[in-house]
């Protein structure tokens, strides 16, 4: 049996994830983000590796592709989670109540970031239908432990990002300007061996990165130790963690002193 | 013990304008405002808009920070202690937003009451009795979206009281309702202190403070003008008598030559549909009726009646002459 904090605790995040997938059923972005774009990241990116004739990348680009959407997905929706509460004028309200906010965005960023693994299997879908390719995982269970371990790693980012929600209403522009260097910079788009040696560290403390070598290597590699990925993605994912739940505490204060809750 | 107590309490609000040549201006919401409330009242601010009323309501709720003096809610500091404060308010902000429009009203109070970490137990019995409250039982499975205005104000009032707190802060509740709903609201709000529950109601209607509240104070410009009983504030115009004339557009040159009158004490302007209503106040007795149309010789006038004040004649006397403000 819990102890009664622990309970409320699980309940209030049970309930932000639910609460956030019956938003997003009704949302036309989501829906479109979910459905449209892994198609076209996938046709773009596929197409340009057999254009240029290095059909081994095949394999490389539905990963990455799969993984701009939910990289994507995980870190707008973060930050929409806040500009929605802003625009419902709900979010002086929930930060009038005795739950930190913290708390609530960690369940709702959950459910986003769980949702979103639908875009990695939209974009299979693309390169089996589209492309023909072969698309056979070789260690499917990593794969699995992998693709969940980097959606909690991104879960964890998308707080840090969706704390820059709470103190500005701009924040958006931020994020859509961050999103093509972190496509780069991990690997995603062009493989990091093509990047200049000084972007290795920026590419170390980018989650997408790990979450891209342990999909691949899981998917075509034989008998390959993923232990150290997945350390480096579980010690991310908790720095993350922690500087998200600074930043919100941060954040709370800033933004009861900015008195700007309900601008949007 | 005072269950709010606020003492020189400040706030000041920093915006900029313009772009390339960026000006810092400070906007003053509070200004030295001292208060203190005793639990079981029902106690009313009174302003017009930007008045200080939401600034004030939003620092006692502990989710504005002011900018200098002190507030305290139950006798704790309402910005080092607002954890140990926010379990035992509730809050119910006026207008249409405030809810998660995508979800049923059933969906929303269930939301709220895990966030007030209530036990399940008690949220199955309470979320029934809040919707019977505030007639809200038949519609509560529907989504917020499809609710009429106030629906939704009813269903806040239901969120603001779901984990049963001691004290309820009401900002302009009845804002944008038609008359049946307000009415119906105010006997939820006047039931409510009835029960026991010390409110802090916030409105720019004269009459809900006349009707509802033990006492007011009148703010205007950040400050508190005067603080008393609804009948104490009206005697401050007993002595007056109030005309009202109703014309067709009259020229801003007259209304100052009315109000230049010697015994004109104020003019108070309110538009109606394709008329002006003036609200002339001046001391009883004076009989001044026939000088008042002289002035407003030209302009048609349609109806002209001598009345005794109200409470709004005494805040639009505090308020000043500009009438009720922005």
């Amino acid at each position: 049996m819990f102890p009664g904090r622990l309970r409320s605790t699980l309940r209030i995040f049970g309930n932000s994830f639910m609460l956030q997938t019956k938003e997003n059923r009704l949302s036309q972005y989501f829906i479109a983000a979910m459905l449209i774009q892994p198609v076209i990241f996938t046709l773009l990116s596929v197409g340009t590796y057999l254009y240029g004739k290095k059909p081994d990348f095949g394999l490389f680009a539905i990963t990455g592709s799969g993984l701009v959407g939910i990289f994507n997905n995980i870190l707008w929706t973060s930050g929409e989670i806040i500009s929605r509460e802003r625009r419902y004028e709900t979010l002086s309200l929930i930060m009038a109540t005795p739950t930190s906010l913290f708390l609530i965005l960690l369940g709702r960023s959950f459910a986003n970031a769980l949702i979103s693994i639908f875009a990695m299997g939209m974009t299979f879908l693309t390169g089996i239908i589209a492309f023909k390719l072969p698309l056979g995982i070789n260690n499917p269970w990593i794969f699995m432990a992998g693709l969940l371990l980097v959606v909690l790693a991104l879960t964890c980012l998308g707080l840090v990002f969706g704390s820059l929600f709470v103190l500005s209403r701009n924040a958006g522009e931020f994020i859509e300007a961050s999103n093509f260097p972190v496509y780069i910079l991990s690997g995603l788009s062009i493989p990091l061996t093509l990047l200049p040696f000084w972007t290795r560290p920026f590419s170390a403390i980018l989650a997408p990165t790990w979450g891209n070598e342990i999909l691949n290597n899981a998917a075509r590699a034989v008998g390959f130790n993923f232990w150290p990925d997945f350390l480096w993605l579980i010690g991310l994912s908790l720095v993350y963690f922690l500087v998200g739940w600074f930043l919100y505490k941060r954040v709370e204060v800033l933004a009861f002193k900015s008195g700007n809750l309900e601008t949007w | 013990m005072a269950i709010i107590a606020t003492q020189n309490l400040k706030r000041v609000f920093n915006t900029t304008t313009g772009v390339i040549r960026r000006k810092k201006k400070e906007i003053i919401a509070l200004d030295g405002v001292d208060l203190a409330i005793e639990k079981g009242e029902l106690f009313g601010v009174l302003g017009p808009n930007g008045a200080g009323k939401t600034t004030l309501t939003r620092i006692l709720a502990t989710i504005l920070l002011p900018t200098s003096g002190s507030a305290e809610v139950f006798g704790l500091d309402a910005v080092k202690k607002a954890k140990e404060i926010r379990p035992r308010i509730g809050i119910v902000f006026g207008g249409e937003r405030g809810l998660y429009w995508r979800l049923s009203g059933r969906d929303n109070l269930q939301y709220f009451a895990d966030l007030y970490r209530m036990p399940p137990e008690v949220t199955k019995k309470r979320i029934p009795e809040m919707l019977e409250l505030v007639g809200m039982t038949d519609r509560a499975n529907e989504r917020i979206e499809g609710y009429s205005r106030g629906m939704k104000q009813r269903l806040h009032i239901a969120r603001g009281l779901l984990h049963d707190p001691e004290l309820l802060f009401l900002d302009e509740p009845t804002i944008g309702l038609d008359p049946v709903a307000a009415r119906d609201l105010r006997q939820v709000i006047h039931d409510l202190n009835a029960a026991g529950k010390t409110i802090f109601l916030t409105s720019h209607y004269m009459f809900e403070m006349d009707a509802l509240c033990n006492r007011v104070a009148v703010v205007n410009k950040g400050k508190i003008l005067i603080m008393d009983t609804p009948s104490a504030l009206k005697k401050l115009v007993a002595n007056l008598e109030v005309v009202e004339i109703e014309c067709f557009g009259a020229p801003n040159e007259l209304i100052e030559k009315l109000r230049a009158h010697p015994s004109v004490e104020s003019v108070n302007i309110e538009m109606l549909d394709q008329t002006q209503l003036l609200q002339i106040q001046a001391p009883a007795g004076t009989e001044k009726v026939q000088e008042f149309l002289a002035i407003l010789n030209g302009v048609q006038v349609r109806k002209v009646i001598t009345r005794q004040p109200t409470l709004e004649d005494a805040y639009v006397k505090l308020v000043g002459k500009e009438g009720k403000g922005a």
